[in-house]
């Protein structure tokens, strides 16, 4: 599948949703699935919990999209948004933290202390791709962290030991970055 | 809204989703009304969107697409659909169980007025000279719910004649045409011919039955209502 092409325009698919057309879930699907689910990977690192919640997440987009407001925002921006809050209280429930195969908890504390060894970890196994292997090492870090990972810009901010408006501006520049490297 | 300025950083939080909501609110209220600032808003999304799709994951070949196909169309059930119904909709159902109440009422009430003036009609006949002339005689009628009386004080009535044919076979009547003239009557057994032909014995002398004696009972234990119905139409 083409990640970056979409299959159908924003636009027309909302129209098609709007109009309660019979294909428009199946296009909604393949539009946005592999992004989603890489979303959700990088922060479950498990496939079948992965698989389970983009299940998951498809069902609440699907019940809420009526909601969407485009006026507020692109429409892949409020599904991202939805899948990586959804995916992050996953990890905070406490059925979760119980998951026997699980060993890695998103708890703060040990994410702080284990902090090093979870990105070496992540890399490896699930590096990022595309324009952001052209980032500097900390921006793709800063990136990783709170796009892919679902930290918190406190979190973070404290993982990394710099003041929250610190954390705030390598965010933003690292953006800026990416976009450069987009246009 | 006034206590907020938007800092370096916050349109890249707001495509992120890590804003807390009254900061949301009064960033959308900003893009609003500054178009250079909507544009900057766009790009952000933009290049987010494009990164996410770069690194996008294929999906396992083992994903139940159409699990989650029939997950999204599943249509709700009846009390799920009933439960999102709107408060007008609850009413107009209370409503209407009320309406269908009275109706449901009014029947019943139609009903023991029915059986009411039924059983009127099955007053004897000794008393107000009804035309439906009884075969046997107005002395041996009176012989009859004497030993019936006696009979089913002692045992129930098995919802037959099987008394009325041994006291009328026992006097050389004709059961043939008594059994007629009870049928005229609408009476249908032993009991009947004491409570439908004759109005001088207690109705409740008589137990039609293990059951029926019991449900009769109870009704009476529980609000001294006597169910006319019971007694004219077994």
């Amino acid at each position: 599948m083409d990640k970056v092409a979409l299959k159908i325009s924003e636009t027309e698919l909302l129209e098609r949703i709007r109009n309660a057309d019979e294909g428009a879930f199946s296009l909604l699907y393949k539009n946005y699935s592999t992004a989603l689910y890489g979303i959700i990977y990088r922060i479950l690192k498990d496939e079948d919990e992965a698989m389970d919640l983009l299940q998951e997440a498809f069902v609440k987009i699907w019940k809420n999209i009526m909601h969407y407001d485009q006026s507020r925002g692109r429409l892949f921006t409020w599904m991202s948004n939805l899948t990586r809050n959804l995916t992050i209280d996953r990890i905070r429930s406490a059925d979760y933290k119980n998951h026997e195969r699980q060993n890695y908890v998103r708890d703060n504390s040990i994410a702080a202390i284990d902090g090093f060894k979870h990105n070496q970890i992540n890399t490896d196994i699930i590096g990022l791709k595309g324009s952001i292997a052209f980032l500097s090492d900390e921006h793709q870090y800063i990136i990783n962290k709170v796009y892919f990972e679902g930290f918190t810009q406190a979190d973070l901010a404290d993982e990394l030991n710099i003041p929250l408006g610190t954390l705030k501006t390598r965010l933003r520049a690292a953006i800026s970055e990416l976009r450069k490297n987009f246009i | 809204m006034e206590n907020f300025r938007l800092e370096e950083g916050d349109l890249e939080l707001l495509a992120l989703g890590r804003l807390d909501q009254e900061k949301e609110l009064y960033i959308y209220e900003l893009l609003d009304s500054d178009s250079k600032l909507k544009k900057e808003f766009e790009a952000i999304q933009e290049v987010l969107e494009k990164l996410s799709f770069e690194n996008g994951i294929d999906i396992p070949e083992k994903f139940d697409f159409e699990k989650l196909y029939m997950k999204v169309n599943k249509k709700p059930n009846g009390i799920t659909r009933f439960l999102r119904m709107s408060y007008f909709k609850y009413a107009a159902i209370f409503i209407g169980i009320l309406f269908l109440g009275y109706l449901y009422n009014s029947g019943i009430q139609t009903g023991k007025k029915d059986i009411l003036a039924e059983s009127k009609v099955a007053v004897p006949d000794i008393a107000e000279g009804n035309s439906i002339k009884n075969p046997i005689g107005n002395s041996e009628i009176e012989k009859l719910f004497d030993f019936l009386n006696v009979e089913l004080r002692e045992k129930s009535c098995k919802g037959n004649f099987k008394r009325t044919e041994y006291f009328l076979s026992q006097n050389k009547l004709d059961i043939t045409e008594f059994e007629k003239y009870l049928s005229l009557k609408k009476v249908h057994c032993d009991c009947q011919v004491l409570l439908n032909l004759s109005n001088r014995f207690p109705r409740n002398n008589y137990p039609h039955g293990t059951r029926i004696t019991d449900v009769i009972s109870l009704l009476k234990q529980f609000n001294n209502y006597t169910p006319l119905y019971i007694y004219s139409c077994i």
